[in-house]
C-alpha cells in the first residue's frame, strides 16, 4: 500500500503550492498515472482523502488520468505506444525498446480557490 | 434596494450604480469574494524521491560503485541468493550490502561475517526503501575498495518498484514456486527490472514450472531482459550469476589486485 505514501507526497506539494501562490484550499487535483507506474488507482483513491485530511487540500477532487505507454525503438528510432503487455516497436516490430512513457506519476494540474476575505 | 450587495439599504434606492452606504457596522458574513484558479504543473509526484535518487547515483557513480537494487516477494530467496553470492565473490569483488525490513535486522544478521559491509534499514510499517534512506547510509556502507552495492528491498512485487533508489538497474527475483505468471500479474517491476533471476529450479518439477512459459510472459513484457535460472541453495545455475556480477563490477580504484 505504497499508495498511502504517494498520497501523503502529494498533499506535501499541494500545500506548499497553496502556500506559495497565497491560496485558501485546493479543490482539483489531476493526477496522470503511467500504465506501468505500478500505482493502483482505486487504492489512491482510497489513501488520498485520509492523507489530505486537515490540509489544504482535504475534499478535493481527485482526478486520475491513465497515460499511456510508448516506446522508443533501438532499431527504427520510432516512438511509438504500446500495451504494457506486449512490449514492441509498433512501427517495425522489433523487440529492443525503451520505456518513455508511461511509468510515471505527474501531477499535471491543480484548481486553487482564493479568498477575497479573511483567511 | 442596493444593486452591488442587494442589502435593501433605503439609502441606494434612487441612486443606482453608486454603492454610497456602509457596511462597516453590520455583521455579515460573507464578505468574501471567492475565485478560483487552474494551475498547470507537470511536475512529478516522486520528484522528492527522484531527487535524492539521483543524488545517490551520482555519488555512487562517482565512487564506480555499481548498485543492484533487488526486488521480489517475500520467501523468493533473496537473502540465501545474497548469502551464496557474498560467499562466492569473497576474494573477488569487493561488496557492501543494504537490507530493508518491516521489523528486525535478521536479513543483516545473517549477511554478516561474509566479507562485505552490511547495514539493515527497518521500515517501520512502509512496504518499500526510499531514497533518502540509502543515500543516509551510504557513506557508512561503502568504503573506497567497494565495486557493488546490494540493496536488498522489502520483500514487496509492487510497491518497490515504484521508488528509484538511484541504483544502477533493478533485479527482479521470481521463484518457481510462485508461478510462471507473475511477470505479467506484476508488469511494473518486471518491465523495468533489467536483470531477472528465477529462483528455486531444485523445487521446478515439484512445482510443475513451465520455464518456457516464463521466459516468454517475461519477453512480453520487456523484450530486453536479461534472464539467470538458478537454485541459490544447490548451486545449480550459480556459476552464469557469479561470473556476470564479476564483469559488472568495475575495477577498484585502489591498487590493483590480481
Amino acid at each position: 500500500m505504497h499508495e498511502l505514501s504517494i498520497a501523503e507526497v502529494l498533499v506535501i506539494q499541494l500545500q506548499r503550492l497553496a502556500d506559495r501562490e497565497g491560496a485558501r484550499r485546493v479543490t482539483r487535483v489531476v493526477l496522470r498515472i503511467g500504465a506501468l507506474s505500478g500505482v493502483e488507482p482505486e487504492a489512491l483513491r482510497f489513501a488520498f482523502p485520509v492523507a489530505a485530511e486537515g490540509s489544504c487540500a482535504e475534499g478535493a477532487d481527485l482526478i486520475l488520468e491513465e497515460a499511456p505507454l510508448k516506446v522508443r525503438c533501438d532499431d527504427c528510432g520510432a516512438e511509438t505506444p504500446a500495451e504494457p503487455l506486449a512490449i514492441r516497436c509498433a512501427a517495425c516490430g522489433g523487440d529492443r525498446v525503451r520505456i518513455t512513457d508511461g511509468s510515471e506519476m505527474i501531477l499535471q494540474s491543480a484548481e486553487l480557490a482564493f479568498s477575497g476575505g479573511e483567511r | 434596494m442596493c444593486e452591488h450587495c442587494g442589502c435593501g439599504h433605503p439609502s441606494s434606492i434612487g441612486s443606482p450604480g453608486k454603492h454610497v452606504h456602509s457596511h462597516a457596522d453590520e455583521k455579515l458574513a460573507p464578505v468574501e469574494t471567492k475565485t478560483s484558479r487552474e494551475i498547470i504543473l507537470e511536475q512529478r509526484v516522486l520528484a522528492k524521491n527522484d531527487e535524492a535518487a539521483t543524488a545517490n547515483r551520482h555519488w555512487l557513480e562517482e565512487r564506480g560503485v555499481v548498485a543492484l537494487n533487488i526486488i521480489s516477494s517475500p520467501g523468493s530467496g533473496k537473502t540465501l541468493l545474497l548469502e551464496k553470492t557474498l560467499d562466492r565473490l569473497r576474494g573477488r569483488v569487493s561488496c557492501a550490502v543494504i537490507t530493508g525490513d518491516q521489523q528486525t535486522d535478521l536479513d543483516a544478521q545473517r549477511l554478516a561475517g561474509k566479507g562485505a559491509h552490511v547495514h539493515g534499514i527497518q521500515t517501520g510499517s512502509a512496504c518499500h526503501l526510499h531514497a533518502a534512506q540509502v543515500g543516509a547510509l551510504l557513506p557508512h556502507v561503502l568504503d573506497e575498495d567497494t565495486q557493488l552495492l546490494f540493496i536488498e528491498n522489502v520483500g514487496n512485487l509492487v510497491c518497490p518498484a515504484a521508488f528509484d533508489l538511484g541504483e544502477s538497474f533493478k533485479v527482479a527475483l521470481l521463484s518457481t514456486p510462485e508461478g510462471e505468471d507473475k511477470p505479467l500479474k506484476y508488469p511494473a517491476l518486471f518491465a523495468r527490472a533489467s536483470v531477472v533471476v528465477i529462483n528455486k529450479l531444485d523445487l521446478a518439477e515439484a512445482v510443475g514450472w513451465n520455464a518456457v512459459e516464463c521466459r516468454r510472459n517475461l519477453r512480453r513484457i520487456h523484450p530486453g531482459v536479461f534472464i539467470f535460472e538458478l537454485s541459490a541453495k544447490t548451486g545449480v545455475g550459480m556459476d552464469a550469476w557469479i561470473e556476470y556480477l564479476v564483469g559488472l563490477a568495475p575495477p577498484q580504484r585502489g591498487s590493483v589486485c590480481g
